[in-house]
């Protein structure tokens, strides 16, 4: 899995790339615990092409993480693959989604 | 900005229709049928008719069966598509967060709108793209707002318009129904019709001496006994049975309900074993299971006697079969052919479940065909009925999910060791099996069990 | 029932994109096969997702004092439905667990709860000192 950062109106985008599984979610998690991650910040899920539990649970986690510090965490541009894991789990309800990078940015 | 291409975001929000939900709670407001024909169905031939090529049905709430339905759009020739918005989110935030969509061209926003009164011999395609950016119809019952510019070659002329009827009660459900009914020509209506006012589905058996009376719809896999008398006005869903000698006209009956000998249900909507005025809006939660559907396993003395008998009967079984079980039983489990399932029953249903072990035999080798028709693969299950955990003839529980749709809500189930559906040779699929079950558990006695039993077991369908 | 493959893999987490990509082939080109009314790519995604599910749970609750130890991923084809096994040496554990809380925002419990989700039938059996997990999903009524 491959997480790439870039900024837009200021606010952090990790697009993530490949395969958010139980083999690959330990260094998604290791990315998000060395830095600081702080502010808001949009999760690109366009290029995901395959999302299980684990990788849900590491979602979930920062989702709780971004409410009690009162920052907004969007998802964008989800796929039928990703969003049918958040479907099935009701996750989706825990989430702003985006069908649309810049429009989740504010821009 | 593609002003070329046209769309539909349609928006659902669980606060809305409350009353729709208050009635038909098994499903979602967008899946209650008018007509046998669910209201999400009449909003997607609505955008069709308006030149749509996609549409969206953005939802802050779980949809899953309306996604079951509707799936990709194949079947209408649309893209369909689902996404999801949170309670909190206003018209703007809804916009921004469904931006990609909206931006290929003009879209149709749809709010609120159960359904929208049209008529497919009109093209609105026209109306669309004369219609300016913002609100185009509004009403109590929803609204349609155009996003994206006027088209500059919009042509002049008579334009049709669509309206938006007022749909708040269930009194306005029921005339909408009637009156959609009689303009049947305006809409896109299921089912079969050789002649003007007359519908009929799919497995419609109508037995000899059962009048008909236009205008009339019926659904698929209906049953109409001798005797009665069905319409005018008579909206029949699909898997319905009408006892003997029962009048339905003026009527709306939901799917899956059962109507019991010498009724009549007029001007009454019926949905399983809910009885509604529409007039009023009263309800009535009909507990008699020879009127209407609903078994309930209350402990009433004909149930405990029922009770008893099927618990002798299966103490019989167990002492006949005894011998038989306790050879096969090892050599099967040498062949590997012995295998325990759990099962929830009823499957989907949320409320109280009941976990059933089932054993499944594969009908291989002389020993394991020995074992299928000597219901070996029942006997454990048999210890059951003597404790009163199941009944020993009634609902098999199902193979699959698909059911769920047809068990939840509103037919109560009496899980079984053995099936009434076996009894039968013709049940195809689980909704036919279950209607076969659902018809012996009104009209068997405690002593006619015993009789449907050995049938069951002389004639078991995968033997 | 037939089989159609049995695989058996390294008890390891990287081997479960393996044991889903195994799986996800072997649904679409069942799917194909039977001329499936369905989407075919959905039903892939199926197995493919309840099979990942099955295998890291495997995995992760191996047990850590055998040496080299593996689980078996199968699939049996009947005329309307295709069946995932997973088979491992792990102690016996409850398929109905919990429904996860979603409003409490769980890091896990999904697992399972994905896999009831997903599939028609999903059943336990314990085979000597095995595990074996099926999950059935039907592509049409017999």
């Amino acid at each position: 899995m491959n997480i790439a950062e870039s900024t837009i109106n200021g606010i952090k985008v990790l697009s993530l790339e490949g395969v958010l599984n139980a083999a690959s979610s330990p260094k998604f998690k290791a990315y998000l615990e060395t830095a600081d991650h702080s502010g808001p910040m949009i999760i690109n899920l366009e290029q995901v092409e395959f999302i299980d539990s684990s990788g849900l649970g590491l979602l979930v986690r920062l989702a709780r993480q971004k409410k009690s510090a009162n920052e907004a965490l969007k998802l964008a541009k989800m796929n039928d693959r990703v969003k049918r894991v958040f479907e099935i789990t009701q996750a989706h309800s825990l989430f702003d989604i985006y069908d649309d990078i810049q429009a989740a940015a504010g821009n | 900005m593609n002003t070329g291409s046209v769309q539909t975001l349609i928006v659902l929000r669980e606060e809305e229709h409350a009353w729709l939900q208050d009635l038909f709670r098994s499903r979602h407001p967008m899946m209650v049928t008018l007509c046998n024909k669910p209201f999400i169905e009449y909003l997607i031939d609505f955008a069709i008719l308006s030149g749509s090529e996609a549409l969206r049905i953005a939802s802050d709430s779980p949809i899953t069966d309306l996604e079951n339905y509707c799936g990709n759009g194949s079947r209408w020739g649309i893209t369909i598509d689902y996404a999801h918005i949170l309670p909190e989110d206003d018209r703007e935030r809804l916009l921004e967060k469904n931006r990609q969509f909206c931006s290929r061209g003009k879209t149709m926003l749809i709010e609120k709108t159960l359904f929208v009164a049209y008529d497919k011999k009109n093209d609105y395609r026209l109306w669309l793209r004369a219609c300016p950016e913002g609100v185009a119809v509004s009403g109590t019952s929803g609204s349609i707002t155009i996003l994206g510019n006027k088209q500059e070659n919009s042509i002049p002329g008579p334009i049709p318009e669509p309206s938006l009827p007022m749909l708040l009660t269930i009194g306005e459900y029921y005339r909408l129904a009637d009156d959609t009914l009689k303009n049947a020509d305006r809409y896109i209506l299921p089912g079969y019709s050789s002649e003007p006012d007359c519908f009929l589905g799919r497995n419609v058996v109508i037995q000899k001496g059962a009048e008909i009376r236009k205008p009339v719809m019926i659904g698929n896999n209906v049953q109409i006994s001798a005797g009665s008398i069905i319409g005018p006005g008579a909206i029949i869903g699909s898997n319905v049975i009408i006892d003997r000698e029962s009048v339905v006209s003026g009527s709306i009956l939901m799917d899956n309900t059962f109507i019991g000998e010498q009724l009549e249900v007029k001007g009454r909507i019926a949905d399983g074993s809910l009885l509604i005025d529409p007039e009023s809006g009263a309800t009535l939660q009909m507990e008699d299971p020879h009127l209407m559907s609903a078994i309930q396993p209350g402990a009433s003395t004909k149930q405990i006697i029922r009770r008893i008998i099927h618990a002798l009967a299966a103490l019989a079984l167990l002492i006949v079969l005894a011998l038989p079980f306790l050879i096969l039983r090892p050599l099967l489990g040498l062949r590997r052919n012995w295998h325990t399932k759990k099962r929830l029953f009823p499957p989907g249903a949320t409320a109280k479940k009941l976990t059933i072990e089932q054993v499944v035999i594969r009908p291989e080798g002389a020993y394991g065909r020995l074992a299928i028709a000597l219901s070996i693969d029942r006997y454990p299950s048999l210890f059951k009925v003597l404790g009163g955990k199941l009944r020993l003839i009634g609902h098999r529980p199902a193979v699959s999910s698909d059911t769920s749709t047809i068990s939840s809500g509103c037919i109560a189930m009496n899980p079984a060791v053995f099936g009434y559906a076996e009894t039968e040779e013709w049940p195809e699929n689980e909704r036919d099996e279950l209607m076969v079950d659902h018809y012996h558990l009104l009209h068997s006695g405690s002593l006619n069990d015993i009789g449907l039993l050995l049938k069951a077991l002389l004639n078991k369908k995968h033997m | 029932m037939t089989q159609i493959l049995s695989a058996t893999l390294k008890a390891e987490l990287r081997n479960s994109r393996i044991a889903a990509n195994i799986a996800r082939s072997t649904a679409e080109v069942f799917a194909e096969e039977r001329n499936f009314s369905g989407n075919v790519q959905e039903f892939g995604h199926t197995f493919e997702l309840a099979v990942s599910e099955a295998f890291t749970n495997s995995v992760n609750y191996r047990d850590p004092s055998i040496k080299d130890i593996t689980v078996t991923i199968g699939f049996e084809e009947e005329s309307n439905a295709l069946t995932a096994s997973v088979t491992d040496r792990n102690a016996p554990f409850n398929i109905h667990p919990p429904e996860p809380e979603i409003t409490e925002y769980p890091e896990g419990g999904f697992g399972l709860f994905i896999i009831w989700k997903l599939m028609d039938e999903v059943s336990c059996s314990r085979e000597g000192q095995r595990n074996v997990l099926s999950m059935k999903k039907f592509i049409s009524r017999p």
